[in-house]
């Protein structure tokens, strides 16, 4: 299936991204080796060169490291993992807020709210 | 490269004309049996009718024989060349030239044996008959042949080489003028077949009255000749008929010249594929 | 990176109409272009006059610094945009003829991908389906190790598990230094594997670019800039 890409950003930004949230989610666990370019590019339905560049950049950040001849894998380092699912989680919440303002909005009303939902999903 | 072509365009044709081919030897061979051995009789109504039934056929399935490998040979290099399949024959690394000529030669061969084919059958199912008949001894065989060699004033291996020849070059002309027509209405961006088919009998019309005009001097000759009190011998017509053969020989050939020129310039500079 | 394909100032016309005006294109290797454009823009006549097809009125066209011709047949993988191949050929005689023709066709590659699809090499071609004929086709053409690939339509009416099937072969079997050039109209379908554009407009190259450049830059995807450059 080729990945749902936004039309109007930046395609290698969005693969970046998506690479990320498949680290995160576990479906690419620590260490493992990732497909070649050209197979990610096919699954992904993108071109070669621009999954490159995001490959490149995702190595950059240190989540993912090549292997001169073996490869790329992910890196093993789980704390690192941990502080982007962290990062993630944050930048999640605070555009809920951000959205939940913009609707009128106090953060203690949010947060009753958040307390009733969950307490009906657990009746 | 070129052994290539040639290879997939025999491998190709050969489908089609190869069984045709063997179908006629096959035809001449059985005939030749019946004939020789007298299978059957050919006495009485029923079977001279019979007899003259099978001849009848026998004609029309060689004429048959042309047609269809003409036409298939039509059919073959207009839908390699100039419909959907010229995207793939013109797109090969081999130079257009190239491609044309081993269709063109092919084409030949097949036409020329074919057309070889059908005169051995007729002259041995001929023989046979004769032979059969017992009216073919070996002396009388040799008159024949002297007869012929006094006639044309030629020894009998000049005359099959001559009649080789101008089987060859008839091929060759009646070829490259169905090719040459269908190179021009390929031009043309609908209907290219139908162009294809007009452009033959305009070419063919334009022929007739160039032959017409160009043989009125020389039929006068032959009809002054059978009229007047000079007319002595039957040599005159021979040299008469010569004359003939020389020049429309010399047509033929500068028409292939043409056909040639045209074809090779249209596929390589003027191809028209939609 | 080495220049492959090469259009200086060419240009074809029919009679009085002009289908290709002035046409100036340089490829390099690696790439994935798109040659986008509506209908009866041009694109067919230039990817054409690329193939040795047709012979433009003026300037010329180069592959590799050499004109067209049969040195540039050798390196250019060519898919028209519609059936080319004789029907009643097998698919194995077919090979045979690409295997004999052309010394880039890889023809282990090419029995491979018959064999996922689950295509029988015996099959004639016209025993099968319009879908599976231009997938053979697309086989063909990608089995080629050629510097330059030329696509004229290749997902055009195609369903979009097909698309999907007819983009990841053209993606998995390109060489990494050759090209691709892929004329289209349906572009959102095929914009994230493009990385440059040529727009084409009545025989004019309207925009070339990359396509970071366009949604950097305009902030849309080249879809829509297409549309808004060829609104009616």
């Amino acid at each position: 299936m080729p990945w749902n890409l936004d039309s109007d950003r930046p395609i290698f930004i969005q693969i970046v991204e998506r690479i990320q949230l498949d680290i995160i989610s576990g479906i690419y666990h620590p260490g493992e080796k990732l497909p070649s370019v050209r197979e990610l590019a096919g699954i992904a339905a993108v071109n070669p060169n621009t999954m490159q560049k995001a490959l490149s950049e995702l190595e950059r950040s240190g989540l993912v490291y090549s292997h001169r001849t073996s490869g790329r894998f992910i890196t093993e380092d789980t704390e690192m993992i941990e502080n982007l699912k962290a990062s993630l989680a944050e930048e999640k919440i605070s555009e809920f807020f951000e959205s939940m303002t913009k609707l009128g909005f106090q953060k203690t009303e949010i947060l009753t709210m958040i307390e009733k939902i969950i307490k009906g999903e657990q009746e | 490269m070129l052994g290539k072509l040639f290879k997939h365009e025999f491998k190709d044709t050969a489908k089609i004309l190869l069984p045709l081919n063997l179908a006629l030897i096959g035809v001449t061979i059985i005939g030749m049996i019946i004939l020789g051995l007298k299978v059957f009789d050919f006495e009485g109504v029923a079977m001279g009718f019979l007899a003259a039934s099978m001849v009848f056929f026998y004609v029309l399935a060689i004429i048959a024989l042309f047609i269809v490998t003409y036409i298939y040979l039509m059919i073959r290099f207009y839908r390699t060349m100039y419909s959907d399949e010229g995207y793939l024959t013109h797109t090969l690394p081999v130079s257009t030239f190239s491609v044309f000529n081993v269709k063109l030669l092919v084409s030949v061969f097949w036409a020329f044996l074919t057309m070889i084919l059908a005169v051995i059958s007729v002259i041995a199912l001929f023989c046979t008959v004769l032979q059969s008949a017992g009216e073919l001894t070996s002396s009388e065989w040799n008159y024949v042949l002297y007869e012929l060699e006094m006639f044309f004033d030629k020894s009998v291996p000049a005359l099959i080489g001559k009649c080789l020849l101008y089987m060859l070059v008839s091929c060759l002309s009646g070829l490259l003028m169905i090719y040459c027509s269908i190179s021009i209405g390929q031009l043309f961006n609908k209907y290219k077949v139908a162009a294809s088919i007009v452009t033959y009998i305009i070419i063919y019309i334009v022929l007739q009255i160039v032959n017409l005009i160009l043989n009125m001097h020389r039929s006068m000759q032959i009809m002054t000749n059978s009229l007047s009190y000079a007319y002595q011998s039957t040599y005159d017509d021979v040299s008469i008929i010569g004359d003939i053969f020389a020049s429309s020989m010399i047509q033929s050939v500068v028409l292939i010249v043409i056909y040639y020129i045209t074809c090779v310039y249209i596929s390589n500079k003027k191809l028209n594929l939609t | 990176m080495s220049t492959i394909l090469e259009c200086k100032n060419l240009t074809k016309r029919y009679g009085n109409f002009t289908a290709l005006d002035q046409i100036n294109i340089s490829l390099e290797g690696g790439h994935i272009v798109g040659l986008l454009g509506p209908n009866g823009s041009g694109k067919t006549t230039l990817i054409k006059i690329i193939n040795g097809l047709l012979t433009p009125t003026s300037g010329e066209a180069t592959v590799h610094g050499k004109p067209i011709g049969v040195e540039s047949k050798k390196v250019i993988s060519y898919l028209p945009d519609h059936t080319y191949l004789n029907k009643n050929m097998r698919i194995r005689d077919i090979i045979d003829y690409f295997e004999d023709f052309y010394s880039d066709f890889d023809t282990k590659r090419a029995y491979d991908m018959l064999a996922k699809l689950s295509i029988n090499p015996t099959d004639k071609l016209k025993t099968m389906s319009k879908g599976t004929k231009e997938k053979v086709q697309l086989i063909l053409v990608m089995s080629r190790h050629a510097d330059l690939y030329v696509l004229d339509e290749p997902i055009a009416g195609v369903d979009p598990a097909a698309r999907d099937y007819i983009l990841n072969t053209i993606l998995s079997n390109y060489d990494e230094n050759a090209t691709i050039l892929i004329s289209t109209h349906l572009i959102a379908d095929i914009e994230n594997i493009l990385d440059q554009v040529i727009f084409i407009h009545n025989g004019h190259i309207r925009l070339s670019s990359t396509v970071e450049e366009i949604r950097e830059q305009n902030g849309k995807s080249v879809d829509a800039l297409f549309r808004e450059v060829f609104k009616c």
